[in-house]
């Protein structure tokens, strides 16, 4: 069980789209780059004059990072065995299609000028290649057929605690896509607040901030005690996530799978304890801690050795069950 | 890693917080390279004074079983130290025993009488 795509959806998803994406960022560069100045004006202002130039290598460089990376999603998720994802395919498109318009638009654009200064681009193409791009990813979340909730085997234990023992248990988790999907970010924006002249500085602060932010979600440490549970980001120790014992209700321990729908789909931190009721931070894939709050929340963290935090944490919710002085403090 | 100490106990909390960081390194659960969790954060979570831990991380580096390095916190050493100190310490013991004039089995009575 699962979500299932059919051949051509997998086709289309993993093989059509990356080869166009991929394609009109290749293909247009060689039928226009005789023709092009030095550098290319690659950003207009409201009434398309060109306010920001940069070298063309420059802009190949980071079209292709994002073409490509949106690609590599797209195929990964066509081409895993069991499922698919919609948000991150749906997005995969957008970002995809929307980079390869607006370069393909900006290449010819820039065609046939000497000066990148003469060159003009009229909003409306922006505008067209968002919309265009918007109405590509539709289909592709649309493709994606919700799958029931995943009665996936949970495992439960409990360890045995004595009245006065004190324990505590300390995990982790970390994902390197992530860790190098950052550095990614990082990088581009860089470049482009860097290389770049005129109006485009703000979008490479965009991508920068994101890049940090996402260093947030490159590793987490899970800590366990009579205190409850916290979760704090590993490297900037934001955000975190603390939740006293008696807000808990029940630990397990589950297998994660970002690609399924559900509360957990997807990577970093998805929904929200205050507005959804349920919430998950998710690095990768495999092994997770899931807890059962009070008033009706879900939370959900992927961490090593879950099965020993939910043990320990079972532990603590029992024992505080039967001597309620215990509790809290 | 799991660490349970139980103040009831005639042994000391820091030996005990020394001894499940021992297991939890000999089992396997804390590998070489990992590191362990900050004395603030272990003391908190157990509700022991920060120095208990801290004394019982110093006795873990003084066995050569963890760095402590100023940014980058506790560390893991290799396990192979371990079984490699335990086998120096006993030949200096044995040495020192043949030293005194014990016999291998006053050394083994002695032995038993400490442990």
């Amino acid at each position: 069980m699962g979500l299932e795509m059919d051949r051509m959806q997998r086709l289309f998803v993993g093989a059509a789209l990356p080869a166009l994406f991929v394609g009109s960022t290749v293909l247009p560069w060689l039928l226009v780059r005789g023709d092009l100045p030095h550098p290319i004006a690659i950003h207009f202002d409201g009434a398309g004059v060109a306010n920001g130039s940069a070298p063309l290598a420059v802009h190949l460089l980071v079209t292709s990072a994002f073409t490509v990376s949106a690609s590599a999603v797209l195929v990964w998720a066509a081409w895993r065995s069991t499922a698919t994802l919609g948000l991150e395919a749906a997005i995969a498109t957008f970002i995809g299609w929307l980079i390869s318009a607006v370069s393909t638009v900006t290449l010819f654009a820039n065609r046939g000028h000497d000066d990148w200064r003469d060159v003009t681009l009229g909003s409306g193409a922006v505008w067209g290649a968002t919309m265009s791009a918007l109405g590509a990813s539709i289909p592709v979340a649309l493709m994606v057929r919700h799958a029931a909730r995943d009665r996936a085997r949970s495992r439960v234990h409990r360890m045995e605690l004595a009245a006065t023992e004190r324990v505590a248990w300390f995990g982790r988790a970390s994902s390197l896509p992530l860790a190098m999907g950052a550095l990614l970010l990082v990088f581009v924006g860089t470049v482009v607040l860097l290389s770049f002249e005129g109006g485009v500085a703000p979008t490479g602060i965009v991508v920068l901030a994101g890049g940090l932010i996402m260093v947030s979600f490159m590793s987490l440490d899970v800590a366990v005690s009579d205190q409850g549970v916290r979760v704090r980001a590993g490297a900037l120790h934001w955000p975190r996530v603390e939740l006293p014992l008696v807000e808990i209700e029940a630990a397990r321990a589950v297998d994660c799978k970002p690609l399924h729908w559900g509360y957990a789909s997807g990577w970093g931190y998805r929904g929200s304890l205050r507005l959804l009721g349920k919430a998950a931070w998710v690095l990768r894939g495999g092994d997770a801690l899931e807890l059962d709050l009070t008033g009706d929340r879900r939370f959900l963290v992927t961490v090593d050795d879950a099965d020993e935090a939910a043990a320990v944490l079972n532990g603590l919710l029992a024992r505080a069950m039967t001597s309620p002085t215990t509790l809290g403090g | 890693m799991l660490v349970k100490v139980d103040p009831r106990s005639s042994e000391p909390l820091f030996a005990q917080i020394a001894a499940q960081v021992r297991s939890a390194i000999a089992t396997g659960r804390v590998e070489e390279g990992d590191r362990l969790p900050p004395a603030r954060d272990l003391a908190e979570a157990l509700g022991v004074n920060m120095h208990t831990v801290l004394r019982a991380y110093g006795d873990l580096r003084d066995e050569g079983l963890v760095d402590m390095r100023r940014r980058r916190g506790v560390i893991v050493r290799a396990a192979g130290d371990t079984r490699a100190r335990l086998v120096e310490l006993a030949r200096d013991l044995a040495a020192e025993a043949a030293r005194q004039g014990l016999s291998k089995a006053d050394l083994r009575r002695l032995i038993e009488e400490v442990s």
